[in-house]
């Protein structure tokens, strides 16, 4: 078999449900994708870190930056910050919803929370990541 | 939540993730998140005390 095949038969097991489920899950709620695919103990675990972590930002009035804001279109770094703080899925939308994570930046905590957000983000994405290749058969 | 209380949260929980995700095994996987957690806490501990140094 050589390469485009491989990449070809890749391709098509990407495009498998169980996997746009996984993957669809995972952003849904942190560890959902892993759920799905029967793994319980990780699925546990990554759901309570990443939402401790996300519980943490939004205690210590931490900034979501987000896409849907005014505050994400001030500069490149702010709009980085924005594109990652999207990794949390559906609860960057409930956040925002809620109007959590539009704190003033002048509180003594703010720089950890905001911190605490996007580490978050960009750890369900891992996450996610995760899920979809234990859904394709890459890892266990 | 002092800053030494946020530095240990969000290693502890950063090296859970990490260990899980990089390493099969369990033993490897509490192994790799044990000296990702001590790794982040140490290195910030002495980012810290080289920035203490710095005149301005």
């Amino acid at each position: 078999m050589n390469s485009s095949q491989t990449a070809d038969k890749q391709q098509r097991s990407l495009m498998e449900p169980g996997v746009i489920i996984a993957i669809v899950l995972g952003f849904i709620l942190p560890g959902a994708g892993h759920l799905y695919l029967k793994k319980l103990a990780r699925a546990a675990i990554y759901f309570v870190s990443i939402t401790s972590l996300v519980i943490a930002g939004v205690l210590l009035h931490g900034t979501l930056f987000s896409l849907l804001r005014m505050n994400s279109g001030n500069g490149f770094l702010q709009l980085l910050a924005s594109i990652g703080n999207l990794g949390l899925g559906l609860g960057h939308f409930i956040l925002h919803a809620f109007n959590l994570g539009n704190s003033d930046i002048t509180i003594r905590t703010n720089e950890y929370g905001t911190t605490f957000l996007i580490v978050a983000a960009l750890l369900n994405v891992l996450v996610v990541l995760n899920a979809m290749d234990i859904a394709v058969g890459e890892k266990e | 939540m002092s800053h030494f209380i946020s530095l240990i949260f969000i290693s502890f929980f950063v090296s859970v993730v990490f260990g899980l995700l990089m390493r099969n095994e369990p033993k490897a996987q509490i192994i790799y998140g044990v000296k990702m957690f001590f790794g982040l806490v140490g290195f910030a501990i002495l980012a810290g005390w080289l920035l203490y140094f710095l005149p301005w």
